[in-house]
């Protein structure tokens, strides 16, 4: 009768909605597509954690080097007439016979690992410090914000200079630990900015004049109005990470030997753009899918939490 | 539910000497007090059950921040409020929780008040769920306060967004009933609606008021909408109550200078009587709340003002004409 | 009154959006004469911002106008941009909603009306100004000499809309358009706008069209009022029978909706069920679901707007002689049994 008259469009929840509008966003599918790609090559190929992968060498054993080390991979199949071609080394071999592709699928899962490790991490502590200072206000907002202040004037690259020497070879996922520790700051700032204006809204207000409690508001009410923020906030984290990461294995404080990840192998062959320049790209270009498809994803995220208007106004 | 302490004399709910003032920070290292928004200063009302008093007056008067300060949303920063006998401002957070089942609160925009990411059945039984009632006895009185505020208890598990402006107001309303009050504040409950709705929700708060004998502090500023539902009218200005009494008294014998204006001011829809009608127009604007006029706090807009009304602040009381009034040339004068 | 100025015929606008197309407009009438003010009422969804918008060439580019608009003896949904550009803000001027974004918070207001009164004649800065100084004292700014160089924060809600309502008669336009111009004040403000409004109007002979939602601003200053629901008008009359003699369902019921300043009691008769979705319009006459007198005809015929009894009124209901017949239309909404 007079409530069922209006249901005419398809009841939908909001989730439902921001999942059909993700999944419109072209650049969004695509930055999909292919960072999961590279995440499935790069981490079935070699394997890990003594999984053993479909790709026959790993990355660790040299050997002879084979036609100066030249990729194998021939993509052009006209232009020399012998048809598509993959090779022993499609990525060819480094100057100690180490296959190329291998080292390069190695050092994507450990440059991945750190982006996620740092994307969640940050996240989690960004929102925990936004939350408390966005809802509390007061002594605890001034002080946690006080603190971000100090941390965001502290250049990230001397601190990781720092960490890096001390605690050089305890390996990436340290690395990844405390370089969380100095991110989390903006998405806290963020994280407190969503809080300090739902707090003002009326159904917050509601809910405190039923007597509920600070946990009850925050947890149920305020961070599931912000979770979209949050998300598309860690989103945009994982890709700066992993440009920080390669700056910083490229300035020699991130992974150390023998381990690699794709900023360490464009620093080590940096001199090589000349004579050999595939050591360079190939971990560049995989640097570049992966920055890209994340800001893409990222985007497309963004877009879904937050539609343009298209009410119209009569 | 809640233990009944009846008042031996006296009212369900007694305001007395009600402050609410908002400190405002200057700016600088360390933020100090430069002043105050002196919202709500010495405002005194009662109310009973299955009363309506109407809390009207323009914008910045402190009608809203008073609805508030009655349920300690705002904590008062001085001055009394009694709910059946039983002092408010002085219990702590934990000690107010039980009292406040009786104490509930309807908002005025329906886009806001309720959580866009929690379904309808969640929204109406949190208040229980909250105050520890738990199971299935949850979920029948969500389907029967659904019912009782004219909504179709299947769509209970759908959100908010899909629904009207007018129907947010009912969920609004469900859910404030939910454990069984008996005196709710409205603040503006239907001034964000369209028009042919806001009267379906008008005929629902009177019917829910006969029904359940809740007594209401119905705050708004559309003064049509006051006169239809409310039982006894206090007007605002500035942070003060100027004047109040019954319905009739308010509307049919205005006496304070303020009350006048609002009400010629008002428009009413008959093209020959609007057109006839003499309005007085207020000259200027409303002084900033931070730093009211001395004195009566209309005197600036008000063509009675003497000398007297900047040195000495009227008093609400009642001056021989039938109701309290605060003002010193307080005189009848019929105007709508 | 005189000559038509404005006449709109069967104005349709649309506006492509994700979930299909929304019809916000559909097909409305009117004339406008000189120095008439019209009211357009209406709630929302009705369209009548909408169509106002489009008197003004404001609305975005996807939108899809159709129908006619002839402002004098010109066409201007086939105008020339220049065109356009010279008629707008010169013959045809707008007030907003809402006065604190209707306004550049970065330029003084005495700049901004020089502005507009620049963009349509040629003259210095400073003849510009003084015209502008003029403006805001005809609406009641005092010391408006100095007020002039204030920024619109410092002004309140009430000084800003007389502040626009200067900015729209500052080029002696022939047609006022006011947007809901009163909705964001309060009633006191209100009434000093309205009537500044009515004086300033009289003063540079404009026309008025009025849009508003608000019965009781109609009564204090409309000659003719065109209701609208669902895009489109379905009534169309001189204000006192508006009121009086209301043909239309939906109009009736409007009436019988709102509470009465000046008299206590009386229940209030709200018409049942919300205003339809623009998108999936249900066939026939859009108010059929929620109308008293709903026939099978008005569920499957969408009805015109035609003459009724009285001259001048026009109203787009099948049904409307049973409204005519009526003592009191407002109660054909009335639902519950006599109490007892």
């Amino acid at each position: 009768m007079r409530a069922g008259a209006e249901f005419t469009i398809q009841a939908r929840t909001q989730g439902q909605m921001v999942r059909t509008r993700f999944f419109r966003h072209r650049g969004a599918m695509i930055g999909l597509g292919a960072l999961i790609s590279v995440v499935f090559i790069s981490y079935t190929s070699i394997g890990f954690w003594g999984i053993p992968g479909w790709w026959g060498l790993d990355f660790s054993s040299t050997g002879v080097v084979v036609n100066e080390g030249k990729p194998t991979l021939d993509l052009i199949p006209w232009l020399d007439g012998d048809g598509l071609a993959i090779g022993p080394h499609p990525f060819g071999q480094d100057t100690i016979g180490r296959d190329y592709f291998a080292l390069t699928m190695r050092g994507t899962q450990i440059s991945l690992m750190v982006a996620f490790v740092i994307g969640i991490l940050s996240t989690l502590l960004g929102t925990v410090a936004g939350a408390i200072s966005g809802y509390y206000g007061g002594t605890s907002e001034a002080v946690i914000m006080r603190f971000t202040d100090l941390l965001l004037t502290i250049p990230i690259l001397i601190v990781a200079a720092v960490v890096g020497n001390g605690f050089g070879d305890t390996g990436p996922f340290f690395l990844a630990v405390v370089l969380s520790l100095l991110i989390w700051t903006s998405l806290a700032r963020l994280v407190r900015g969503e809080f300090l204006s739902l707090r003002e809204k009326e159904f917050v207000e509601a809910a405190r004049a039923m007597g509920a409690s600070s946990t009850r508001i925050i947890f149920r009410h305020m961070l599931p109005n912000a979770i979209g923020t949050i998300i598309v906030s860690a989103t945009l984290t994982i890709a700066a990470a992993i440009l920080i990461e390669a700056a910083l294995s490229y300035l020699g404080y991130g992974v150390r030997p023998p381990d690699t990840s794709l900023g360490l192998l464009i620093s080590t062959y940096q001199t090589a753009f000349s004579t050999r320049p595939w050591l360079f790209w190939y971990p560049g270009i995989f640097i570049i899918i992966i920055a890209l498809s994340v800001n893409f994803i990222g985007d497309g995220l963004r877009d879904a939490f937050d539609p343009r208007q298209t009410r119209v106004r009569a | 539910m809640s233990d009944e302490m009846r008042p031996t004399n006296g009212h369900m709910l007694e305001v007395e000497n009600l402050v609410k003032e908002f400190p405002v920070k200057g700016g600088g290292l360390i933020r100090r007090t430069v002043g105050a928004v002196q919202a709500v200063s010495d405002v005194s009302f009662h109310l009973d059950p299955g009363e309506t008093l109407g809390l009207v007056g323009e914008s910045g008067c402190g009608k809203s921040t008073t609805g508030r300060a009655v349920l300690q949303l705002h904590k008062p920063t001085s001055g009394s409020v009694r709910f059946n006998g039983r002092e408010l401002t002085t219990l702590s957070q934990k000690e107010m929780r039980p009292i406040r089942r009786d104490l509930q609160i309807v908002f005025q925009d329906p886009y806001a008040s309720l959580n866009p990411k929690m379904p309808i059945n969640d929204i109406v039984g949190e208040p229980m769920r909250v105050h520890g009632v738990r199971g299935p006895q949850v979920m029948d009185r969500v389907a029967d306060l659904l019912k009782r505020v004219g909504l179709a208890p299947e769509h209970g598990n759908r959100y908010p967004h899909e629904f009207s402006g007018g129907q947010r107001q009912r969920i609004g309303i469900a859910r404030a009933l939910a454990l069984d009050p008996k005196l709710i504040v409205l603040d503006e409950p239907v001034s964000a609606l369209d028009v042919s709705v806001q009267a379906g929700v008008v005929n629902l708060l009177e019917e829910l008021q006969a029904q359940l004998g809740l007594a209401y502090l119905f705050i708004a500023h559309d003064l049509s909408v006051v006169r239809h539902i409310s039982d006894r009218v206090a007007v605002m200005y500035l942070g003060r109550i100027v004047e109040i009494g019954t319905r009739a008294e308010i509307y049919e014998q205005p006496s304070h200078p303020y009350t006048q204006a609002l009400l010629s001011s008002a428009p009413i829809a008959d093209p020959v009587k609007e057109r006839a009608r003499e309005r007085i127009v207020l000259e200027g604007d409303v002084p900033s709340p931070i730093d009211p006029p001395s004195g009566c706090r209309f005197r600036t807009r008000c063509w009675k003002a003497q000398d007297i009304c900047a040195t000495e602040t009227p008093e609400l009381v009642d001056r021989g004409l039938g109701h309290p009034v605060a003002c010193h040339f307080a005189e009848v004068r019929e105007v709508v | 009154m005189d000559t038509e100025i404005l006449s709109v015929s069967d104005l349709t606008v649309g506006f492509p959006t994700e979930d299909g197309l929304v019809t916000a407009v559909r097909g409305v009438t009117y004339t406008l004469k000189e120095r008439e003010v019209l009211a357009i009422v209406g709630e929302s969804g009705s369209g009548k911002s909408v169509s106002a918008m489009a008197l003004m060439g404001l609305l975005p580019k996807t939108a899809q106008i159709a129908g006619s608009i002839r402002y004098r003896d010109e066409e201007v949904l086939e105008m020339s941009p220049k065109r356009y550009r010279e008629i707008r803000g010169q013959n045809i001027a707008m007030i907003f909603q809402d006065p604190m974004t209707s306004m550049n918070p970065v330029y003084m207001v005495g700049d901004q009306l020089a502005e507009a009164y620049r963009s349509h004649h040629r003259v210095e800065r400073k003849v510009a100004l003084g015209k502008a100084v003029e403006m805001l004292d005809r609406v009641g700014i005092p010391q408006a000499k100095d007020r002039a160089r204030s920024y619109p924060h410092e002004f309140s809600g009430g000084m800003r809309q007389r502040a626009m309502i200067a900015m729209a008669i500052i080029n002696s336009p022939d047609i006022i358009i006011a947007d809901e111009p009163t909705t964001a004040l309060d009633v006191t403000v209100q009434a000093q706008i309205l009537e500044t409004l009515i004086e300033v109007k009289d003063s540079v002979d404009a026309a008025v069209i009025l849009i508003t939602h608000d019965l009781g601003v109609v009564a204090g200053m409309a000659h003719r009022v065109l209701v609208m629901y669902a895009g489109r008008g379905v009534e169309r009359a001189e204000v006192g029978d508006i009121y009086t003699r209301p043909r239309m369902p939906y109009t009736a019921g409007l009436l019988g909706s709102i509470p009465a300043l000046d008299s206590a009691g009386g229940k209030l008769h709200p018409i049942g069920g919300a205003p339809p979705s623009l998108i999936r319009l249900p066939p026939g006459c859009p108010f059929s679901p929620r109308c008293p007198l709903v026939s099978e005809l008005c569920q499957s015929e969408e009805p015109s707007l035609r003459a009724t009894d009285l001259p001048h009124h026009e109203v787009a209901c099948h049904n409307w002689e049973q409204v005519a017949a009526a003592d009191d239309p407002t109660l054909l909404f009335r639902t519950e049994a006599v109490e007892a």
